[in-house]
């Protein structure tokens, strides 16, 4: 016998009350554990697909800021297109490395009438931007050869050496690399060479970004400002910028997401001392009875507040694994709520916020078991002798 | 053992002070079994209470084996409590869900000793409830009941056992064993103080011990 056995014995007398009270815990302690989960991924994953991007800033039409973030990392229609020529003006400047020009676009895939999403590049400085990439198959040397992301290849069955047409195009083109799984959007596009992808955009001399890398990191900004000054008409857009940019967007939701996981935590601190209250003075009798067989004030404190413990860590233990199983189905329902996500697994089982989540929970129970264990620790034996 | 000098106790009961004990002088001996008689609200339970040093007098002094308890702090009392004072009650006051054995062990674990098994079987075995010993008191008779409140109330060997009506809620053929088990109990040298409206049961007392209107009467 101890004080929790003490305090859990009372709990199992009232099970249907402890248990609703224990599912609402956990209920809360999941979509709190939830959320602050998702947020943390949130700016893990977007700061891993934004520097997976391998450059530095791009120079794209002017335009919403989140359009072009939203271009970048996971393709999309454009309305506006740049001049090809100006590729040549901006590689002008001596402290840029790379200038590469992009096209993005979303195009059916003839067989499967499925629209995919068409990244077309210089294939050789793709490879220098992207050095960390592994792949199945040789990277594509020439127009007519395809490398697929891993995601479409998973999805449309995709193999090595297969022929893949497109709606409006008569030629094909052969897959000859399969990308492994990055964790990013990169595998959901398919890389062609530029030309290839003008042919299919059927637009000759427009691009849709020029990708830019500098030589030296410390240059970016006055490299940006050099070119914002020379050449009219762009928009250059650091990753830097598209990181706080998304950010800021998703800020708003994650601040709603916390309000609401706020409020569930304390609607359920407010049940669970209202459970332990109506416990204490169901007991008044007992506890009574208790003080005039020897327990001290502190003894009759310390089971009413052992008891709010009880129930607000094992509902906390629920809670986080309901979240930890269920993380792939919260995950889907907070990304469609959210204005934009990154396409990489988010919510990963993080141990450290469980721990904090069940120490925040065992300091809240010794708090809200507090005011009726105070007012326990306040019955006099006299109140058991009266009966 | 104690000794009671003019002890006053007033309550308040709405707007009304009420003087439940006048004046109170009083010596018990060691080894005592003395019946607290009177009507109802003639102020037995409330001497009853001060004798067993969980309600305080308003006026007037306590001695407890020679130490004036009277201005003594909660947590001191506590400890007399434990360690000098048995308590049984008309409602038994069991804990439903511990068994037999652990709401006898209960005054032990307040005592923050290492649970005496060996204590609570004898006891078990001196209530004649051995086999029941891992019952739930819910599977108990209420004889059976009172009989467990019995020996919780000699778990830690106490010097002085207090009964608050401790037969008002059985039938004869349970009281007659519940005053045989506090007959034994005093026999052994436990100073026993019963309060009680049956004439029967005082009867069987050393000391009789009449209060009326707050006042002991010879």
């Amino acid at each position: 016998m101890n004080f929790f056995t003490l305090a859990f014995q009372n709990l199992k007398r009232h099970r249907t009350r402890a248990l609703l009270t224990v599912i609402a815990v956990a209920i809360s302690v999941s979509v709190f554990f939830s959320i602050f989960s998702f947020n943390i991924g949130f700016e893990r994953s977007l700061k891993k697909e934004i520097e997976g991007a391998g450059i530095h800033f791009m120079v794209v039409p002017t335009g919403c800021p989140h359009e072009v973030a939203s271009l970048i990392l996971h393709g999309g229609i454009v309305p506006k297109y740049l001049k090809e020529s100006l590729v040549e003006e901006v590689k002008d400047n001596p402290k840029i490395d790379i200038s590469i020009p992009i096209i993005v676009f979303q195009h059916p895939i003839s067989e499967k009438k499925n629209i995919r999403l068409i990244y077309g590049i210089d294939l050789s400085q793709l490879k220098s931007i992207k050095p960390n990439w592994k792949y199945k198959g040789s990277f594509p040397r020439n127009e007519n050869e395809i490398a697929v992301g891993y995601d479409i290849a998973k999805h449309d069955g995709v193999n090595l050496g297969d022929k893949i047409k497109f709606e409006g195009r008569d030629d094909s083109f052969r897959v000859t690399a399969i990308l492994d799984k990055t964790g990013t959007q990169e595998d959901a596009f398919i890389y062609m060479s530029i030309q290839s992808a003008k042919r299919i955009l059927k637009k000759q001399d427009e691009i849709t970004a020029i990708a830019v890398k500098v030589k030296d990191a410390r240059n970016i900004n006055s490299t940006v400002d050099e070119l914002s000054e020379r050449i009219p008409g762009i928009q250059i857009v650091t990753m830097n910028q598209v990181l706080v940019s998304i950010s800021n967007v998703g800020r708003s939701a994650q601040i709603v997401g916390i309000s609401i996981s706020i409020i569930a935590l304390i609607v359920s601190i407010m049940g669970i001392v209202n459970a332990v209250l109506m416990s204490v003075l169901e007991r008044i009798k007992e506890f009574g009875m208790m003080r005039a067989v020897g327990a001290s004030r502190f003894d009759i404190f310390r089971i009413v507040v052992y008891e709010a413990v009880l129930v607000l860590t094992s509902g906390a233990f629920i809670g986080v694994f309901i979240s930890s199983i269920g993380g792939n189905f919260i995950e889907e329902v907070l990304k469609s709520i959210f204005p934009y996500t990154p396409s990489s697994r988010i919510i990963e089982f993080d141990p450290v916020l469980a721990i904090a989540c069940v120490m925040a929970s065992l300091f809240i129970g010794i708090l809200t078991g507090f005011y009726p264990a105070y007012l326990a620790s306040k019955i006099t034996p006299v109140e058991a002798i009266k009966s | 053992m104690i000794l009671l000098k003019k002890i006053n106790k007033y309550y308040t009961r709405g707007s009304e002070i009420v003087h439940a004990l006048r004046e109170i002088n009083l010596e018990i001996s060691r080894g005592e079994f003395i019946a607290i008689t009177g009507k109802s609200g003639s102020g037995k339970t409330t001497l009853l209470q001060i004798l067993g040093l969980v309600d305080k007098a308003s006026g007037g002094n306590l001695y407890f084996n020679g130490i004036d308890v009277s201005s003594l702090g909660d947590s001191n009392l506590s400890k007399i409590r434990r360690e000098k004072i048995g308590f049984i009650f008309q409602q038994f006051h069991l804990i439903p869900k511990l068994s037999v054995f652990e709401n006898i062990a209960l005054p032990q674990f307040f005592h923050r000793r290492k649970i005496d098994k060996e204590r609570i079987f004898q006891l078990l075995k001196f209530v004649h409830l051995s086999e029941k010993w891992k019952n739930s008191p819910e599977q108990l008779s209420g004889g059976e009941m009172q009989r467990v409140a019995i020996a919780r109330a000699l778990a830690n060997n106490p010097e002085l056992v207090l009964a608050d009506e401790p037969t008002g809620n059985l039938d004869s053929e349970n009281t007659e064993r519940v005053l045989e088990l506090l007959l034994k109990i005093n026999y052994e040298g436990v100073t026993v103080i019963v309060v009680t409206h049956d004439m029967e049961v005082a009867s069987r007392a050393q000391r009789i011990i009449r209060i009326s209107d707050g006042r002991i009467i010879l």
